[in-house]
């Protein structure tokens, strides 16, 4: 059924979906509106709503409903996620399923709550302490809004990490028509209380955690821990346990990281972006290509872990790369490890405004002038 | 036809929004694609807000408008900020109390906030008649499709009062149809 839908609505329905049945938050412009829908729902599903004291608390009661067996998820923006990070560690360190959504407004601190921006790319990254696995989804339509969503669950069930879905305020706020094939994606395979180690990964590095209270007494911890859930310090077992966490994103990567390229076969230069950015410069890549420049478009779906191949893939043939994004490089400094030296020019804003498609086919054309930084 | 790229603008609190996305929601249910973006400032009352709907047959690539065929101005600061963004010859629907013809473009200049105090007293109500002016001058969506989004999701509650203002708007505008609709043509 066509609708016109909301993208932070289109979240909310795919958690509900996707058979979240708990959500903390504390709420936040522009991402308010996944909260409120979350608060009108849950309650009616025999599901939790908690508005908490802070966005610090709110991660905290996702992460323990996750380890008593719920699908639970949060939401914020900068400010919010900022003070989720210490959490946020704490999860992938403990390996903790949850999604957090972070609807990206201008920044840094309260910045400017209504305005888009694209400045949380590599808080998504690195934003808590210490070597660590990220997965970042970036959705561009109201549409994939909802897909992404849902495959967040499920990508954190699978791999028992946080997985953080990455969008602007324009996406969040955009209204579009769409007609959604509901999704469920398969619950948990949660272990039973099997007397294994809760610790111990198979093949996959994957460790499966029995739930909480179903009959195995297990150590959950933010310290360095063993196969067993106990803390220790030895080099040998929490060097390996760094090493197993970043493994078993690093195996998924050919799974997880998706992408989409427009007109890239015989493009001269490959515009990169997501989010809105992408949706600019789709409309870019026509019109340049309107006026006689080849000009193609690579789009991460998935920002963290970033797809690679597929970036290599696309940009084989061409001339340059021009990475478009609402913030000062972020996105850019990544691409950079893919390509030769010199070959990356920028257009870049930091200014709660978004990036127009006539400006990124103006800096086309000064970029195929030789120009570097398109600012 | 293409795109047809509608902006909505005025000041935060005259219901701007809302009656964009009425219209993005009219269109969806007469079958059209839309996209509805707004753009506001942190007060929940008073400085700029906007919105755009873009109306097409087909997939819309971006959903800011630039080169506005329409600019639905509410209040004279939304109409100035954004009068440099109608295309030539596009079509300008604005308060009679702040504005006057806009050589370049077609005006439909009208008593937008008498009429809407005249119909639903005092609050909110200049939106659906301005709503009720672009649906009759444009013909972009069916009246009905209007009529259906509103009686779905009214905007302050009342869905008598809100059609009486949106039926008010359409009946100020009839005599602009015809420019209206040349200029829609260009």
């Amino acid at each position: 059924m066509n609708e016109l839908l909301q993208g932070n609505a289109a979240c909310a329905r795919a958690a509900l979906d996707a058979g979240c049945t708990f959500f903390a938050g504390y709420p936040i412009t522009p991402s308010s509106e996944i909260a409120e829908q979350m608060a009108a729902a849950l309650p009616k599903r025999g599901g939790v709503f908690v508005q908490m004291e802070d966005e610090i608390a709110s991660l905290g009661a996702v992460l323990g409903a996750s380890l008593a067996g719920r699908r639970a998820m949060t939401a914020t923006s900068g400010p919010g996620f900022s003070l989720m990070q210490e959490h946020l560690g704490y999860g992938m360190y403990a390996e903790i399923p949850c999604v957090v959504v972070d609807v990206m407004r201008g920044g840094p601190s309260t910045g400017l709550p209504t305005r888009p921006s694209q400045g949380d790319v590599m808080q998504a990254r690195w934003g808590t302490h210490g070597d660590h696995p990220a997965i970042a989804l970036a959705p561009a339509s109201v549409a994939e809004v909802y897909e992404l969503t849902a495959r967040a669950f499920e990508l954190s069930d699978r791999l028992r990490t946080p997985v953080v879905l990455l969008y602007d305020e324009v996406i969040g706020h955009l209204r579009e028509r769409v007609d959604l094939a509901p999704v469920s994606p398969p619950p948990a395979a949660r272990a039973g209380p099997d007397g294994r180690s809760p610790y111990a990964a198979g093949e996959d590095d994957v460790a499966r955690l029995p739930d909480l209270g179903s009959g195995q007494r297990f150590h959950v911890t933010g310290l360095g821990h063993g196969e067993r859930g106990y803390p220790t310090d030895d080099p040998a077992v929490v060097g390996d346990l760094a090493l197993r966490l970043a493994r078993k994103v690093e195996r998924a990567r050919a799974e997880i990281a998706w992408a989409e390229t427009y007109r890239t076969e015989d493009a001269d230069l490959v515009v990169v972006a997501y989010g809105i950015v992408a949706r600019a410069a789709r409309r870019a890549v026509d019109d340049g290509r309107a006026r006689g420049m080849r000009l193609g478009l690579f789009r991460p779906r998935t920002i963290w872990p970033f797809p690679a191949e597929a970036f290599r893939a696309a940009t084989a043939g061409a001339r340059g790369v021009l990475v478009a994004e609402m913030n000062l490089g972020q996105l850019a400094v990544e691409i950079e490890r893919y390509v030769p030296r010199g070959s990356v020019a920028t257009l870049l804003r930091a200014d709660g405004r978004p990036i127009a498609p006539e400006e990124i086919v103006a800096a086309a054309v000064r970029v195929t002038d030789g120009e570097r930084v398109v600012a | 036809m293409s795109e047809l790229r509608i902006r909505f603008a005025g000041r935060g609190g005259q219901g701007v929004a809302a009656a964009a996305l009425l219209l993005a929601d009219a269109a969806v249910r007469a079958g059209r694609n839309a996209t509805f973006s707004q753009s506001y400032g942190p007060e929940s009352r008073g400085g700029a807000s906007k919105a755009d709907v873009i109306v097409s047959d087909e997939e819309i690539a971006y959903p800011i408008a630039s080169a506005l065929d329409v600019l639905v101005a509410l209040s004279a600061s939304g109409r100035d900020r954004y009068l440099p963004e109608l295309r030539p010859g596009g079509l300008l629907i604005a308060d009679s109390s702040g504005d006057d013809a806009v050589p370049g473009t077609v005006c439909a200049i009208l008593p937008i906030t008498a009429t809407a105090r005249a119909t639903v007293g005092n609050g909110p109500g200049a939106n659906l008649v301005a709503l009720g002016a672009f649906v009759e001058t444009t013909g972009v969506v069916p009246i009905e499709a209007v009529e259906a989004a509103i009686s779905a999701r009214p905007p302050g509650g009342s869905v008598a009062l809100a059609l009486a203002a949106l039926h008010a708007g359409s009946r100020l505008a009839t005599p602009h149809i015809g420019a209206a609709r040349e200029a829609m043509a260009m």
